[in-house]
This record gives structure tokens, sequence and C-alpha cells, in this order.
């Protein structure tokens, strides 16, 4: 380190002294300045002699903080810049250098190296945890021979501190890299435990605080279990007030590390706040600030002793512990109402008589967070944020504002947004910061909260013209843009008095250059107009207006195509003014101007506005009337830039407006109603234009459109020919011949037949029919029920039905006990007969609804039902076992009663049941399968009787073939049936469940237990 | 506690000071976090506010000549006060080394931050009067000139 004092004046100096010597021992060791300057020559160096900086690193390095602004720029590269190789180089010499004397055994030499280190790391250049060792042998460097005998007793700093030195000194420096490099990972933190712990009882406060302050940085749970204790007892040292208030923010550290500390230092914490020195006060404080936010509640108790320095010691105390009690405050005001009457006062007086900008933030942000309820407070508030944040007198202060800003967030987040609202212009004028972004950003957030229905109309205005000016940056301009729809379009337009200035807002916004791509300005459009009749007309006039705007029809397509000659605009100057330009892509040669208008489809909106309304609520004495110029705006040459979705919106606009020109023409009661100049002067315009705004475009419908015009506009004419557009645009150009025109179409009209008469008669049809915003639910009840229901009739009626009532009585007793087979088939008997009545009742509830007589008769077709099979089959020796044991209930016929009732309802709503049969099953069987002999027997089985023991039903023909057994079949093979009998039977007792086939005569039969009807019933009547 | 951490950044974007409470960032992370805040700060406008959200910090950053003086707090800090605090920082600095400058932080680093040692204390302020911070430390640097003398 003798290096250090021989440089000490040197500022700049080149690259120190030399390295290492031979032999392991450091003769001339690089100090931390040599190491500096060296890095300092060598970067500069590397940029080369262009800089021109001179010594410095950097201009205004030299300089006083305090002194003017530097803005040269300077030639040192920046650290995320890749090191220049000199740098590099240099690095390594040095890091070299450093791993050799870090191992020295001079503790001065590994001092200074472990500093270098630390600085190194520091700056981001190197890692230092390989170090960490050494930098515990610097924290641990014997200390006695620099102390000389230690005194008895407690010593005065000033004694202490006679008895340092160089111990001290690279104590200082070693902790420091501690704190800067060790973390809960490092592998020495075991070693430090007792260095610390040695370093806290040590009789120098330097050493104590020094061991404090690593303390608290480096802290891990094990640390903080063993030497809680140690630091405790210096909370209550009688040395020194820096000792305590050091103590009282480790003890915070340590207990967030161990949390099992807390409760018993809590008390001496808390005792602390009682303290002499102010530093101690206030850092307690801050400690228990900061405990309390994270359990507000079980710091509740504290608060008549909080409230005490509140309002006894710290008016006039340092602000910064006076700010950390307002913020304890706020955090346990929400916690205890009858904390803010309390407070109240206190909270008015600061508010009155402070002048710390800080402590008054934090005295609105306790009003925000849990004063609200207290009208005077927060008046005061609300005077005290216009006059120190948000007012004329600050705006220079941006600081403020925003602070202003976030404290208004504060109250919107705590529902006051009638404080936000009293600050409304102030608000409005932060949107007009161009400078700060963040600013004008939050201050758009907070105009959304803000508004209301009383001044809705008036932020609306504001931001339109926020967004209209030029100075606006173009992401916040879309911003504001999409606020303004968002913010009214909310709650069905809840905010939104009246439409027909929304109307004009929209049509405003539309033409805002720069702003958001526009189909929800459209959406809007369309949507208001349609549902809102009182501003029918000036969203027509509004409208027409827009489309007649053509600069937003041209602004965004590119000139230099081929198709800029058809599309003739005169106003190309409108490009340049601040646009984006968008480049055109000519797809295949064809002259298609692919870059859209970014209006187009708020346009499209406006053109469906157009065609539905402008002719019906215009007035028409203007002189070109409202049909001409619907017609010319929609069919203007620059259409054809628009994309063919917005296209079509145009194209059949103006067959709407054909349609309505048509309707003033005829009516139902008179031939000839009014004068056919319009629908002349549409159809005339119609059929010169239409072919150019559809040239080059590639959708099929608008084509099909365009055709339509054309063809219907040359039949109106006369011109049966479609001879071009040469006829058109001379009668367009001649107005003689425009009104013979007219008195030809009229005459035509007037004859009540013919072509022509028939055409405007089903134009004006067409015009009748009117687009009106219908609920999508709206429909549902417009259907009229079917005939003889009853829709009033409640469902439960189906419980009282006799068959039903028997057995939820039998459910309900919980009799579980089998009915003998006579009384199963009587109550089936009687179910079916049930079902059969209420499905005659309640007619239209049933799936099958539409072929209800063949349902209902399927009912009384029982043997063919019976027979219906169901993939409930099992194999044969299932079928034999069932047949020799009489004692499991077979109950054929209460089964099939079931299935019956089932499938009667719904028999084309299974339509695979039948499929997945053996092939012959279902409701046409007894027409085509079975005949003869056959059948006359299968009809003389009476299914709602129960099979005897040994008895077996006759075979029939037709289901004499071999067994199939089809390999889904079995306990869990019953999907296909869950439509009529409930998956959950499925799974009950397994030989319930095996429905079988009886072997010998194929017949099938199936066995249900009565629960299964009763679900089946239940699922119809769901149904 | 509240602050995060303390930067001393110079215009170029070189660390001239750095002083983390927020021990789980890595070297490489420091390094990245300074250049990027540092980036943001040189990006906005001289008029625009001192207040910059940036990851979860907010910082609070103020411009002293050719350094960046930049603090990483929590949401339960004063904005405010975190920037008297770094106006106390500077004046102490001045105070110590008597009219500071960016080369007296760069060449004698370890004073530097011993001072926000005497200030700052895992993240909280304990002491904000100049004097308070300063007299100790000269009387502990006289102490040992004299020893060592």
């Amino acid at each position: 380190m003798a290096s250090v004092s021989a440089l000490n004046g040197g500022g700049g100096g080149g690259g120190g002294g030399g390295g290492g010597g031979g032999g392991g021992v450091v003769l001339f060791q690089r100090s931390l300045k040599d190491m500096i300057s060296g890095l300092r020559s060598s970067s500069m160096s590397s940029v080369g002699l262009s800089g021109g900086n001179g010594g410095g690193g950097g201009g205004s390095s030299g300089g006083s903080l305090f002194g003017s602004r530097s803005s040269s720029a300077s030639s040192e590269p920046a650290p995320w810049a890749q090191l220049p190789p000199a740098v590099i180089k240099f690095l390594d010499v040095c890091l070299s250098e450093i791993r050799k004397e870090i191992r020295d055994s001079d503790i001065r030499t590994k001092t200074c190296a472990v500093e270098k280190l630390f600085y190194l790391h520091m700056t981001g250049r190197t890692d230092m945890s390989w170090a960490a060792f050494h930098v515990v042998e610097v924290i641990a460097q014997p200390q006695n021979a620099y102390y000389g005998s230690s005194t008895s007793g407690q010593p005065s700093s000033s004694q202490t501190i006679r008895k340092l030195g160089w111990g001290v000194t690279n104590k200082r420096i070693g902790y420091l890299a501690a704190c800067s490099s060790f973390h809960a990972e490092t592998d020495v933190m075991l070693l430090i435990t007792n260095l610390i712990k040695k370093d806290l009882a040590s009789p120098s406060v330097v050493e104590q605080a020094m061991a404090l302050d690593a303390l608290a940085t480096v802290a891990t749970p094990d640390l903080a279990r063993d030497l809680v204790a140690d630091v405790f007892e210096l909370l209550s040292s009688q040395t020194s007030g820096q000792l305590r208030r050091r103590a009282a923010v480790c003890l915070h550290k340590l207990v967030m590390q161990y949390p099992d500390a807390l409760r018993p230092s809590f008390p001496r914490l808390v005792e602390r706040l009682e303290d002499d020195d102010v530093g101690t006060v206030g850092a307690v404080v801050g400690v228990i600030c900061e405990l309390a936010s994270s359990h507000p509640a079980s710091y509740l108790p504290l608060a008549p002793t909080l409230f005490r320095l509140l309002t006894d010691g710290y008016p006039n105390g340092p602000a910064w512990t006076t700010i950390k009690l307002v913020r304890t405050f706020a955090t346990l005001a929400p916690h205890e109402p009858r904390l803010g009457k309390k407070l109240a006062p206190p909270i008015l007086n600061m508010l009155a008589t402070t002048t710390s900008k800080a402590l008054l933030f934090d005295c609105i942000r306790l009003c925000a967070i849990g004063l609200t309820s207290h009208e005077d407070v927060v008046r005061a508030c609300t005077a005290a944020l216009k006059k120190n944040f948000l007012s004329a007198g600050s705006y220079g202060d941006q600081n403020l504002r925003y602070l202003g800003l976030s404290l208004l967030e504060l109250f919107l987040q705590h529902g006051m947004p009638a404080v936000v609202v009293e600050h409304q212009s102030e608000v409005l004028r932060c949107l007009e910061d161009d400078t700060d972004r963040s600013m004008a950003k939050r201050a758009l957030a907070l105009v959304r909260g803000m508004t209301n229905k009383n001044n809705a109309q008036q932020t609306c205005e504001a931001l339109l013209g926020r967004a209209e000016s030029r100075t606006i940056s173009p992401d916040f301009r879309c911003d504001v843009v999409n606020c303004v729809l968002a913010m009214s379009s909310e709650s069905r337009y809840f905010l939104v008095d009246d439409f027909n200035k929304y109307v004009t807002l929209l049509c405003d916004l539309a033409r805002v250059k720069g702003a958001p791509e526009s189909g929800e300005v459209g959406r809007q459009l369309v949507d208001v107009v349609s549902r809102v009749e009182a501003c029918h007309e000036t969203a027509a006039r509004c409208c027409l207006g827009l489309l007649e705007d053509s600069r937003l029809l041209d602004r965004e397509v590119d000139s230099d195509d081929g198709d800029s000659a058809a599309k003739g605009s005169p106003d190309a100057a409108h490009d340049g003014d601040g646009c984006d330009s968008f480049s055109v892509t000519a797809c295949g040669g064809a002259a298609v101007a692919t870059a859209a208008p970014r209006a187009s489809r708020a346009l499209a909106g406006a053109a469906w506005v157009v065609g539905e309304y402008a002719v019906k609520v215009l007035s028409a004495e203007s002189s070109p009337t409202p049909a001409e110029r619907a017609a010319m705006a929609l069919l203007q040459p620059s259409v054809a830039n628009l994309p063919a979705s917005s296209k079509r919106a145009f194209l059949n606009a103006v067959m709407k407006v054909l349609a309505a020109c048509a309707s003033k023409v005829v009516t139902k009661a008179s031939v000839l109603h009014g004068s056919a100049s319009d629908l002349c002067a549409v159809a005339t315009l119609g059929h010169a234009h239409v072919s150019a705004i559809v040239k080059g475009c590639t959708d099929v419908e608008c084509h099909e459109l365009a055709c339509r015009i054309k063809r219907i506009s040359a039949v109106l004419l006369g011109e049966e020919k479609d001879d071009g557009d040469d006829a058109a645009t001379k009668s367009d150009a001649s107005g003689v011949d425009a009104a013979s025109r007219a008195r030809a179409l009229e005459s035509a009209v007037s004859s009540g037949e013919g072509e022509v008469y028939a055409l405007v008669r089903a134009l004006a049809l067409i015009a009748d029919a009117e687009v009106v915003a219908v609920a999508s639910r709206a429909q549902q009840a417009k259907v009229t029920p079917a005939e003889g229901l009853d829709i009033s009739a409640p469902f439960g009626e189906l419980a009282e039905l006799e068959g039903f009532e028997v057995e939820e009585k039998a459910a309900a007793a919980g009799e579980l006990q089998r009915k003998d087979a006579k009384q199963l088939a009587a109550s089936d008997a009687a179910h079916r007969k049930s079902l059969a009545r209420h499905r005659r009742r309640h007619e239209a509830f049933y799936l099958g609804g539409g072929s209800s007589g063949g349902s209902s008769s399927s009912l009384d077709k029982q043997p063919d039902e019976h027979q219906q099979p169901t993939k409930e089959n099992v194999a044969a020796d299932e079928a034999v076992k069932r047949s020799t044991s009489p004692s499991i209930d077979w109950g054929a016929s209460g089964a099939t009663t079931g299935d019956g009732g089932n499938s009667a309802p719904s028999p084309s709503a299974r339509p695979r049941f039948d499929d997945d049969d053996d092939g012959d099953g279902g409701d046409g069987i007894s027409s085509k399968d079975v005949e003869g002999a056959a059948a006359a027997a299968l009809a003389q089985i009476d299914l709602s009787r129960p099979l005897a023991a040994n008895e077996q039903l006759p075979q029939v023909a037709a289901y004499a073939g071999p067994l199939v057994v089809s390999p889904n079949m079995g306990f869990g093979g019953m999907p296909n049936v869950a439509t009529g009998g409930g998956m959950n039977d499925g799974f009950g007792d397994v030989s319930d469940n095996v429905d079988a086939a009886s072997a010998p005569t194929g017949e099938k039969r199936r066995r249900r237990r009565k629960k299964k009807d009763k679900d089946a019933a239940a699922v119809e009547e769901d149904q | 506690m509240a602050l995060k951490f303390v930067l001393l950044v110079n215009k170029q974007g070189q660390t001239r000071l750095a002083r983390y409470t927020d021990e789980s960032l890595s070297v490489d992370e420091r390094r990245a976090l300074e250049g990027e805040v540092v980036r943001k700060c040189l990006a906005r406008p001289e008029s625009s506010c001192s207040f910059l959200p940036h990851r979860d910090y907010k910082v609070v950053y103020r411009r002293y000549a050719s350094l960046f003086f930049l603090v990483g707090i929590d949401d339960s800090e004063n904005e405010l006060a975190t920037l008297e605090l770094i106006h106390a920082l500077v004046e102490t600095l001045d105070k110590y080394f008597g009219n500071v400058c960016e080369l007296d932080i760069m060449f004698h680093i370890e004073k530097a931050h011993y001072v926000i040692d005497e200030m700052i204390m895992d993240g909280a302020v304990y002491e904000t009067n100049r004097t308070n911070v300063v007299s100790p430390l000269q009387a502990l640097e006289a102490q040992i000139a004299q020893e060592r003398a």
C-alpha cells in the first residue's frame, strides 16, 4: 500500500506501478487508484485520438456536481458495449495480479487486492464470489497488534479510535466487499458468524457499527438465528444512539430472515419509540412501518403510541420520521374505522401548516386510503392537491404533477371519483403534455375513470381535440381515440346523453388523421344509428359528409400505380400532410392498390347509414337532392381504393338508394306517386360509374353487385343493350337529356305495366324492408304456441299421475324389497298408460313431436316395440342361467314397458339405436320382416305378463338366426341405450344388468328394475 | 427495506457506484439493470418527471452534472422523499469531499460507500443530517491519519 501515498496526488496517471515481482513476493503493488487510472487510460487509447476530451473521462467528470450541466458527448464507451480489447487486456493483467496478491501473506497486500476486486465487482467487470474466503480473511485479521492492550470497561469512541489504525481500515474494506458480494449461497457464510459475533461485542463502536451494517446486508436465516440475541442486546446499548438505530434496522432484517425472533424482541423494539435519540425513534418507526405493511391488523395496538408521536413530538421532528408515521397510519387506518376520527385533526393541521411536499403527499395519500369518509379532510386534501401538485403555480414541476396524478388515481381506486372530477381541467391539461408520455398516459387513465354522465360530452370533445392535434405522438393518438370509443360504448352507451352529438363525434373520429384502424367507429355508427331513431337525420347528414370527404378515400393510397389514373382524385396534396404512406403492391400486373384507406371500415358503416336513411330522412328541397348526393358520394371513383369488404357496403348502399328513390316514385296506393328525376339521376350515375369502382377488384361479390346495379340502371334508363359507359356518360352530361329520360321513365311507370314498372315496383318493395335492431332472443316470443298446448301448465303434474305417485312413495319409504312380478306388471301397465296420457297432453314437449302420430301409435304396437332389441344382450349361457333361476326378477314386460315408454316419444331422436341392433329391430319391423303366423304368434304375446319360470316365448323366424354377440355387449356395453334408459343403470347390480337373448329362441328379453322406469320417466320429464 | 438500490452512473452509462439491498441480482443482472435504466433516463427529455417505473422498481433519478443518481424503491416509499434523499446524499458528499466531482467518487469509492453506509442501512434511511453523517467519518479519518503519522 506504499504506492497509495506515493501516488496520492495523481489524478490521471498511467499504468501505475509494475506488476508483481518474481518469487511470489509483491514488491510494487498496483493500488486501486492505479488500477482505475489504468482502466481509464486503456479505454481512452483504444477509442483513439478522435475523442479529444483530454485526460478526463468525459468532459464534465472533472467539474463539480453542482456545476453547469455539460452536454458534451464523451468518447468513453458505454459498459453495455463490448469492451475494447485494450481494456480487456488490462483487466486480465489486473485480475491475474489480484489472484496472486490476494494469497499474499501480508495482510495489507491482501486487503488492497480485495479492494481492487471489490471495485471491479461493483462496476460489473468481474464476479468476485471466488474470493469470498479471502474477504473473510481480511475481516478476520488479528487486531491486537494494532489495538495495544485492551482497556477495561466501556471505552469511549475516541479512545477506541486512537487504538485503531490499519486494522479498522482493512476490516472496513473487508466488510464492504462482503456486503456487496456475499449472498445466501456463499459457502463461507458459516465462517463469518463468529467474526460478526466478535465484532458485535467489540469495545469499539466503529467495529460494532460495521458488524451491524454487514449483518443487515448479508443476513441469512442461520446467521439471524445465531446472532439475533447479540443485536437485541445492542438495541438497548447505552453507548451511542448510532448503535441503537443501527440495531433496530438490523433487527428488522434478522426478523425477516428468522420470524421466530420477532415475538420476544418486539416489546424492546417498541420501547425504543421513547428513545432520546430522534434517529433511533425514526429508525424504529421505519421498522414498524415496514412490519405493519405485511400484517396491519396485528399492529393496531401500537396506534395510540404512534398517534402520540404524531401529535406531540413530530410535527417539528425530522420529516422522514413523520412521513413514516403517516405511512404507518395509512396501512392501519383501513383496519380500524375509529382511527379515522382520531387522525382527522392532526392531518388537517399538517395539511395546513407543513411546507414539505413529501409529507403533504403522504397526508393526502392517507386521506385517500383511510379517511375518505371524513368530508372536511377530503375537502382540505382536494384543495392541497390542487394548490401544491396540480395547479398552474406548479405547472412547471413535472414531478409534482406526476405525483398529483398518482394521488388522483389512488382516490379513484378507493371509490372517490368525485375528487378526480374536481380536478378535471387539470387532468385534461396533463393530456396535452407532449414531452412526458407517461404523464399523458396516466392522465388518460384518469379521464377514463372520472368521466360521468355530466362531463362526458366535454371530456369527449377535449379528447377529440387532443387526437386531432398535430403534435401528439401516433400511438398516444390511438390510445386517445380508443379511449373515447371504449368509454362511450360502455354499458350500452350509458354515458351518451345526446346521440346526435355522439354520431357527429363518431364521424369526427373517423376523420382524425392517423387514427387507429377504424372498425370500431364503423361498428358503433351502425349500432347507434340502427337503434336510435332520433339521430337518423343527423347521422345521415354527417355520414354523407363523411363519404363526400374524398380525402378519407385517398389518403393512404400511393398514386404511382396505374390505377391512379382511374381514380383521378384532385387532392394528391393530402397525401403529404403527415399521414403514413403505404407502399402499394401490384399483384400480377393488375393495377390494384392494396393499401386501403385507414378509415375504410368506418366508411363502410357510413355507407350503410347513407344507403339506409339518406333518401328517407333528408329533405329533398336542396339543389343536388340527397339521393343524388348519396349516389355521387357512393360512386365516386376513389371508392375503387377501398378493400372488397367496404366496397360491398358501398355497392349495397347504392342499391338501397335506388330502392329508396323507387319507393318515392311508386307506392302501394298510387301508380305514379312522385317525380322520377331522383331515380333517373341515381340510375344514370350508377350506370356510368359502377364499372370503374370494381375495375381490378378480385372479389366476385363486388362484381356481382356492380353487375346488378348496372343492369337495373340500364333497364330503368331504357337502354336495353348494355353498350358501355359512353351513352350514359353522354346523357349525364346534358341536362336536357336527363330531364327527358326522367320523363320517359315516369311515363313508363305510369302505364302501370311493363318491365320498367315491374322493376320500379320491386325496388320500392325492397325499400320497405327496413333494418331494425332486434334482440337476439326477440324472435322466440313471436313463435305461436302449438294448438292445444298450455304453456303455463306446470310440468309437475306428471308426478301426480298415479303410477308415479305409487312408486315415489315406495321409494321414499326406502322400500327396497322387490315386488312380486304381478304387482310389478300392474304398476308398469299403469305407468305406460300414464305416459301415454302425458304424451297426449303435452305433445309439444316431446322431442319427437314431428312424428307425433306415429310415435303415439307405436305405444299401441307393443309387440314390435318389445322386441326391439337392444345392445344389452349377453352370451347365451347367461341367458340359460337366468332362465333356470326364477328367483331373479326378470320382469320382462315391465322392462319393455319402460323401454317402450322411452322410445316412443323420440324415435327420431335416436336413429342409431336401430342401426346398432341386429339389423332388424325398430319400429318398422312389424310391417316388413315379420309376417303370417310369426306375426300372429308375436301378437298373442302378452308382454305385460311376466314369464313363468320355465316358459319360453315362441320362436319367431325373423329372430331365428345365430345369436350375435357384439364385443361391446356386456356389463358396460349399453351406451346406446343411454338415451332411453339412463346411463346410471348400467352400473348397478351386475346381474341385473345382464340382459340376454334367450339362446334357443333368439328372443330378446329385457328386464329392468323398477327404478329404471322411474328414471326414464324423469328423463322424459326433463326433455 | 424500501430502497432497493443506489446507483451513481455517468451519462456514458458507466457505473461509478452501486449499492444493492436486493441481493437476488447476480453481477450480470445488475449490469443489465444499470444499462437499461440509464438508457431509459438518457432517452427521456429533461422536462419529464424524475420517476421512472422499471421492472418492479420505481426508479427515482436526478442528474447532477454528468452523474445520474438513481435510487430504486418499492411501493412502500415516498417518491418525493426519495428525491430529497438524493439531494441530501449529494450535499453530504459535497460536504465530505469538498466540492465533490465524479472523479472524487471514482477514486475514493470506499469513502463514498462509507457515506452511504452512514445514511442508509438495509434500504432504510436512518440519518439525513449532513453534519451527523460527516462528522464521525471525519473524526475517524483524523484519528487514523494521526496514528499513521
